[in-house]
C-alpha cells in the first residue's frame, strides 16, 4: 500500500484558470476545483479527526469556508492553502470536543469505527482475506496511537508522513515556521513509536525487530 | 518497554528526524553521520525513527463516501429562476417583432403622406420625433404614452396607467423613465405654444406625428378622436385598423414580457 509522494508545487495553468473563475463567484469552476482535491482533503481531515462523520463534515466546511474566502488566495500552492483551511477545521473541531468532555464517549465509540474505511480499502486491496484483517488491525492501531496525540502534533504526523509533504508545505498549511515543523514531527514520531510499541504483537517483523533491541 | 527516543536528547530526536526526511543541511548531515558511526544508540534510533515514518506512509487512502462539491444553496446563493432566460428571449423577440410592424407601418404612412400640408406639420412635431428616435426601443409601450399625455388631455389616464405599471420595475426601467424626462423639457415647448394655434391645432399636432412617431396603443384611440372632430381626416380603411390593433398588441406583449424579465430579475438578485 504505496503512496506517490505529492510534490511541492504551484497549480497548474488549468487550475489557475479555475480558480480566476472560481474568484469571480464561478460556483462550477470551485467544484472542478473540489473534485480535483476532495479525495485529499478527506484523508488528511480523516486520519486528523479519527472517524468518518467528523471528517466528511470537516470536508465540506473547509470547501465552503474555502469558497468563501477565496479571495485571499493570493498564489502559491493551492493544495497547502486548502490544508490550512481543513487542518484549521479539525482542530477547531477538536479543541470543542476537549471543552466540552460529554462528547467523549462518543469519541471513544467512533474510533472503534474508525477501522471500517481502512478494513473496506485493504479487503479491496489484498487477495487473502486473513491478511486483510491483520492489515485493518495495523491500520486501526496506528490510528489509536494517532488519536492519542495532542492535535497540533497529529496534524504535523499526518501531512508530513502519511501524505508526504515536504516541510515547507506543512509550514504553510499550519501557518507556523519550518523549524516548528521539524520539532513538531520529530516529538509525534518519538511519541507514536512509544505508543505502536504497545501494539508489538500487530507490527512488521521489521518494526518490532528495532524495539527488541532496546534492552 | 521503553524505546531509545525517549531517552534521546530533544536536539538530536530533531536532527536525526530531519536527516530522515533530507531536511538538513550538508554540513549538519556529514557532522550527524560521523556520530551515527562512533554511537550505536543513534544509530538505533535512526532506525525507529524510519520504522514509524513507513508505517504511517503505510495507512491506506480512504475513498470519501460522498462528494464534497457545493450547491448554490451552501454558500448562500440562489438559483436562477428556471423561466429567466426563456422569458428575456421572448421579451427580445416581442420587442423586435413590435420594432419591425411599426417601422414597416411608419414607412408606408410617410410614402402616402407626401402633400406639403403634411410635410409642414411633420416639421413642427420634429422635437416629439427626437425624441421618439431618442428613447431606447426596449420600452417603447412604457415612454410613448407619456408623449400623448402632454398633447391630449384624454390619453392622460392611459399614461397614468402606463406610469403605474412601470412603478414595480427594476432600476433600469426607472433609468428609462428619468433619461425621458429629461428629454421631454425639449419637447414640452409645443404643448404651451399649441393654444396659439387653436384647439384644432392641437388635436392636429396630437395626430400628425404619429406616422413619423413609433405608433402605440394610446395614440390609436388618439386616431380615433381625430377621425371623430377633424372633417378633413379620412376614415380609416379596415387594414389600416388590423394593424393597428397587432401594433398595439405587440406593444402591450413586448411591455409586459420586459416588466416581467425586469422584476424576476430583480428579484433573483436579492440576497437569499
Amino acid at each position: 500500500m504505496c503512496h506517490t509522494a505529492p510534490r511541492y508545487d504551484e497549480p497548474g495553468m488549468e487550475e489557475t484558470a479555475l480558480i480566476r473563475q472560481a474568484k469571480k463567484g464561478d460556483l462550477e469552476a470551485f467544484n472542478q476545483l473540489v473534485l480535483a482535491h476532495q479525495a485529499r482533503v478527506y484523508n488528511v481531515a480523516y486520519r486528523i479527526m479519527g472517524e468518518r462523520d467528523a471528517a466528511e463534515d470537516a470536508t465540506q466546511e473547509a470547501f465552503i469556508s474555502a469558497y468563501r474566502k477565496l479571495r485571499s488566495f493570493r498564489g502559491g500552492s493551492f493544495r497547502a492553502w486548502l490544508m490550512r483551511i481543513v487542518t484549521n477545521a479539525c482542530y477547531d473541531e477538536l479543541r470543542r470536543r476537549k471543552r466540552r468532555p460529554a462528547g467523549s464517549l462518543d469519541a471513544l465509540v467512533q474510533v472503534g469505527e474508525d477501522s471500517a474505511g481502512d478494513l473496506q480499502v485493504m479487503a479491496e486491496a489484498a487477495q487473502d482475506p486473513e491478511a486483510a484483517a491483520e492489515q485493518a488491525e495495523l491500520a486501526r492501531a496506528i490510528q489509536d496511537c494517532m488519536n492519542h496525540l495532542a492535535p497540533e502534533f497529529r496534524i504535523v504526523a499526518v501531512l508530513a508522513d502519511v501524505q508526504g509533504y515536504d516541510y515547507k508545505e506543512v509550514a504553510q498549511a499550519i501557518g507556523k515556521p519550518v523549524g516548528t515543523v521539524k520539532s513538531r514531527l520529530a516529538r509525534a514520531r518519538a511519541r507514536l513509536r512509544e505508543c505502536l510499541q504497545r501494539h508489538g504483537e500487530l507490527l512488521p517483523a521489521a518494526f518490532r525487530l528495532e524495539s527488541e533491541t532496546i534492552p | 518497554m521503553s524505546s531509545g527516543l525517549s531517552a534521546l536528547p530533544k536536539r538530536d530526536l530533531e536532527r536525526l528526524s530531519a536527516y530522515l526526511d533530507g531536511e538538513i543541511s550538508d554540513k549538519e548531515a556529514a557532522r550527524l553521520e560521523a556520530r551515527l558511526e562512533r554511537e550505536p544508540e543513534l544509530g538505533r534510533a535512526l532506525q525507529e525513527l524510519r520504522a514509524t515514518k513507513s508505517l504511517l506512509r503505510s495507512l491506506p487512502e480512504v475513498r470519501p463516501a460522498r462528494d464534497f462539491r457545493l450547491t448554490p444553496e451552501m454558500v448562500g446563493e440562489r438559483r436562477r429562476a428556471p423561466a429567466y432566460p426563456a422569458l428575456r428571449l421572448a421579451a427580445v423577440l416581442a420587442t423586435f417583432a413590435f420594432v419591425l410592424v411599426v417601422g414597416l407601418d411608419a414607412l408606408g404612412q410617410l410614402n402616402a403622406a407626401m402633400a406639403p400640408e403634411a410635410m409642414r406639420v411633420m416639421a413642427t412635431a420634429a422635437p416629439e420625433a427626437a425624441f421618439n428616435e431618442a428613447a431606447p426601443a426596449q420600452a417603447p409601450a412604457a415612454e410613448a404614452p407619456r408623449v400623448e399625455a402632454e398633447a391630449v388631455p384624454t390619453a392622460e389616464p392611459l399614461g397614468g396607467a402606463a406610469e403605474r405599471a412601470e412603478a414595480p420595475l427594476a432600476p433600469e426601467a426607472r433609468a428609462l423613465e428619468q433619461a425621458a424626462d429629461q428629454v421631454l423639457p425639449a419637447g414640452t415647448p409645443c404643448p404651451e405654444c399649441t393654444p396659439k394655434v387653436g384647439e384644432a391645432g392641437v388635436l392636429r399636432e396630437a395626430t400628425a406625428p404619429a406616422p413619423a412617431t413609433a405608433p402605440q396603443e394610446p395614440r390609436v384611440q388618439t386616431t380615433a378622436i381625430s377621425a371623430e372632430t377633424t372633417p378633413a381626416a379620412t376614415p380609416m380603411p379596415q387594414r389600416l385598423l388590423g394593424l393597428r390593433l397587432l401594433e398595439a398588441a405587440l406593444g402591450l406583449l413586448a411591455f409586459g414580457l420586459i416588466a416581467a424579465w425586469l422584476i424576476l430579475r430583480r428579484r433573483r438578485t436579492w440576497p437569499g
